[in-house]
């Protein structure tokens, strides 16, 4: 439309002066300016406090192996943001043993790990053909995780801190940009540095958009426990993504990843944990936006996705997502969007399960190969029930609020074999974040 | 396919029933109809006397749609308050109000522009066009059927005149009691414009506004292809004269064939010469295409009024024209 709107203003030469009088009367042709298709014309500045929460199911007969669930707290904080359950995250741990536990009424349970993480996040426009933008994310983590399974004596409290930063660098073309990224993330016993390269492109009609992404990340892990020294672990990425507009109320995405990671994959924090020195897993996801019709649900959408991960460890998970964004105003800015997910996955190869009914801390019977004790690499699956609103205070300012509730447990999984009397975990997350737009 | 839609014109900015429709509605402007069509959302409300349309393709999500076709909307009534003759409240209602007294009416600038849009359209055809005609309607009722009597016209004619209007930078003064002004021929297309800019402005690039037949195009559909529009027959309201593909701009059409007392043999049109007071004859319909709503409507309207020179006047302004003329024939530009 931009070219049509060019030869409207541009053909003037051949109108009569009636036809030009018109023109020339106020508001009745839009400015060429606002009808480019460039860099983001405002920037953002915003500010988003969160917090997450973890808490096990006690067991009747505690300082038992029988059940047990483990979650380091990166990987527990994935989990719930992101269902990349099965990822094996840089674990913290050490110092002493112990935990709290809590009792209400007849259900016990131990809390394990909470994080409070403030976070500030800036957009800057730099010209029409630049945008710029960063985040800084200060963690504070603390609480209990368990080394033998989810073993409620086997705890390991723990207090950390870690400080995240990145950015990204945009260039725009027509249709088309590049995007590179720089992140770091610092722990006092895990150091991750990741550059990003991606870039979009979209069809004449901008009815199909393409990305390709390619990340790298380089990982230093120093445990407190001193088990290993500089160890290192990398992981190369490739994404490749198409966007199909189906019609103006359906948008359809397919995304597929293919990951390699390779060095150091143990968790150091857990017991007998020995895994391969190489991963490689791939990935494909399916979204499904549709918007529903007229004025009876006042144009709500329906966002579903289906996410099927794979990997060369015996792991494979589905993931199933249905949030319906329904407008609370009307202008329809402010949105209040129920979330429901669903995650299950199999068991690692070399997952050893719980070895109900024998003494306690049983060694597993074979430690020549791979082993892991770890439940994430269990099968088990979980459900996520969370509600978000984001309301538009006014043109500049905007408020969003999220709340979500997490429960993951071995009976809610619908593949893979084992890992039964395992103790479920319950979470919760909340998110507070205030935006403005200059 | 998206299926042809009616390109349909009223010379004034309120068609019969106006009056009515205004003073039946409760307060606040009447609600804004969504309808999922084929390929995109329809918003329909009713504004400046007719039913008013704006399709979005977009491929927004469905509340941004419906916020931006509501601005657009918000815009039309705007005009419509600032300049409907059946709004006693309105900026030209008070101008009219004043008819005859010493003190001018402070006017701001939108509405000087609109005026010297008028004046300029007066000077280009002759005193055809005068945005102070409207007045003879009050001889001519094409509701009762019956013509009115030649006394009964020259006693509203006298009240014409846009050599007795006075107008300032900042100011309006019609000079004699009984005047009127009426943005009929351009306030309904200029309110097609605005709404059109303001979603472009909002960056909607695919659908177009439509104003009782008053159409201004934002941009093609999603794929690309032109809208199909359609040119209502003069004489068969069942058939189209033509269709037309449009991808930008604006179409506007005038006929005949709206409001008419037909009287031995003879078609008196709601069309009237200022001159004369009497309705003009030369033309059945006039459609103009043009890079806006209000040069296309001030096309055609002056077309209609001139007669066999019409065609002159719009190869000279450059805009494609369909006219069929009084025998049946039509004429295309190029």
């Amino acid at each position: 439309m931009a070219a049509t709107e060019r030869r409207t203003h541009s053909g003037f030469a051949g109108f009569g002066s009636i036809v030009l009088a018109a023109c020339a009367l106020p508001g009745v042709l839009a400015s060429t300016a606002a009808l480019a298709e460039e860099a983001p014309e405002r920037g953002v500045i915003g500010f988003t406090l969160s917090s997450y929460r973890e808490q096990q199911d006690g067991s009747s007969s505690s300082a038992t192996a029988s059940s047990s669930t483990s979650t380091s707290k990166t990987a527990a904080a994935a989990t719930v943001s992101a269902a990349s359950g099965g990822s094996s995250g840089g674990s913290t741990g050490g110092g002493s043993s112990g935990s709290t536990s809590s009792t209400s009424g007849a259900s016990r349970t131990v809390d394990r790990v909470h994080v409070t993480s403030p976070s500030l996040y800036a957009l800057v426009p730099l010209g029409r053909r630049w945008a710029i933008e960063g985040s800084g994310t200060v963690d504070r983590v603390s609480g209990a995780s368990p080394t033998y399974y989810t073993d409620e004596a086997s705890m390991a409290s723990f207090r950390d801190t870690r400080r995240a930063l990145d950015g990204k660098l945009t260039r725009y073309f027509d249709r088309q940009s590049v995007a590179l990224g720089l992140s770091q993330s610092r722990e006092s016993d895990y150091i991750s540095r990741a550059l990003s390269l991606e870039s979009k492109f979209a069809s004449a009609d901008q009815n199909t958009t393409f990305n390709v992404g390619l990340g790298l990340t380089r990982d230093t892990i120093n445990p407190s426990n001193g088990l290993v020294v500089d160890a290192h672990k990398r992981i190369n990425e490739v994404q490749f993504g198409v966007t199909q507009a189906l019609s103006v109320r359906d948008l359809v995405q397919l995304t597929l990843s293919h990951s390699a990671q390779s060095g150091y994959l143990n968790d150091p924090y857990k017991s007998y944990d020995h895994r391969p020195d190489s991963r490689s897993a791939n990935v494909a996801m399916l979204r499904w936006n549709h918007w529903l019709g007229g004025a009876t649900l006042g144009g709500a959408a329906l966002k579903t996705s289906y996410r099927y991960y794979r990997d060369d460890w015996g792991v494979q998970s589905h993931t199933l997502e249905g949030a319906l964004a329904l407008p609370v105003s009307r202008d329809g800015r402010s949105t209040l969007t129920p979330e429901l997910r669903w995650y299950t996955q199999s068991a690692a190869n070399f997952y050893v399960p719980v070895n109900t009914g024998s003494s306690t801390y049983p060694t597993p019977a074979d430690t020549s190969g791979y082993t892991t004790l770890d439940q994430r690499l269990a099968a088990w699956g979980a459900i996520t029930l969370g509600v978000k609103l984001d309301v538009a205070l006014d043109n500049d300012w905007s408020l969003s609020t999220k709340f979500s509730g997490y429960r993951q447990q071995a009976s809610y999984r619908w593949i893979g074999e084992g890992s039964t009397g395992l103790a479920g975990l319950t979470a919760y997350f909340w998110q507070v974040g205030l935006r403005r737009a200059f | 396919m998206h299926s042809p839609r009616r390109g349909r014109w009223a010379p004034t900015p309120s068609a019969p029933g106006a009056a009515e429709t205004a003073a039946t509605l409760p307060g606040g402007p009447a609600p804004l109809d969504a309808t999922a069509v084929d390929g995109g959302w329809l918003f329909t409300f009713r504004a400046l006397g007719g039913p008013c349309e704006v399709r979005l393709d977009d491929a927004e999500p469905f509340p941004a749609l419906r916020a931006q076709a509501e601005a657009a909307a918000a815009e039309v009534r705007r005009i419509e308050a600032r300049y409907s003759r059946y709004r006693a409240d309105s900026l030209l209602s008070r101008i009219n109000a004043a008819a005859g007294q010493a003190e001018p009416v402070a006017i701001d600038a939108e509405t000087a522009a609109l005026l010297n849009f008028g004046a300029l359209l007066h000077a280009q055809s002759c005193g055809l066009f005068d945005l102070t005609s409207g007045v003879l309607r009050q001889a001519w009722d094409f509701r009762s059927g019956r013509l009115p009597t030649p006394e009964r016209i020259e006693a509203v004619r006298r009240h014409v005149g846009w050599d007795r209007v006075e107008l300032g930078e900042d100011s309006v003064r019609l000079t004699e009691p009984g005047m009127e002004l009426d943005l009929g021929g351009i306030g309904k297309e200029y309110a097609a414009d605005r709404a059109a800019s303001a979603l472009q402005a909002a960056g909607l690039r695919h659908g177009w506004v439509n104003l009782a037949g008053d159409l201004r195009v934002l941009g093609p559909r999603l794929d690309g292809s032109p809208w199909q529009f359609g040119i209502q027959h003069p004489r068969d309201s069942a058939a189209l004269l033509a269709s037309l593909p449009l991808a930008d701009g604006a179409l506007a059409t005038s006929g005949d064939y709206e409001r008419f007392i037909e009287q031995g043999g003879r078609r008196y049109c709601h069309i009237l010469d200022p001159r004369s007071g009497w309705p003009v004859g030369q033309w059945r319909s006039v459609s103009v295409v043009a890079p806006t709503c209000t040069a296309a409507g001030a096309l055609t309207t002056l077309a209609m009024l001139m007669g066999p020179e019409a065609l002159d006047l719009l190869r000279a302004q450059g805009v494609a024209f369909l006219a069929m003329d009084a025998q049946g024939q039509v004429h295309r530009s190029g």
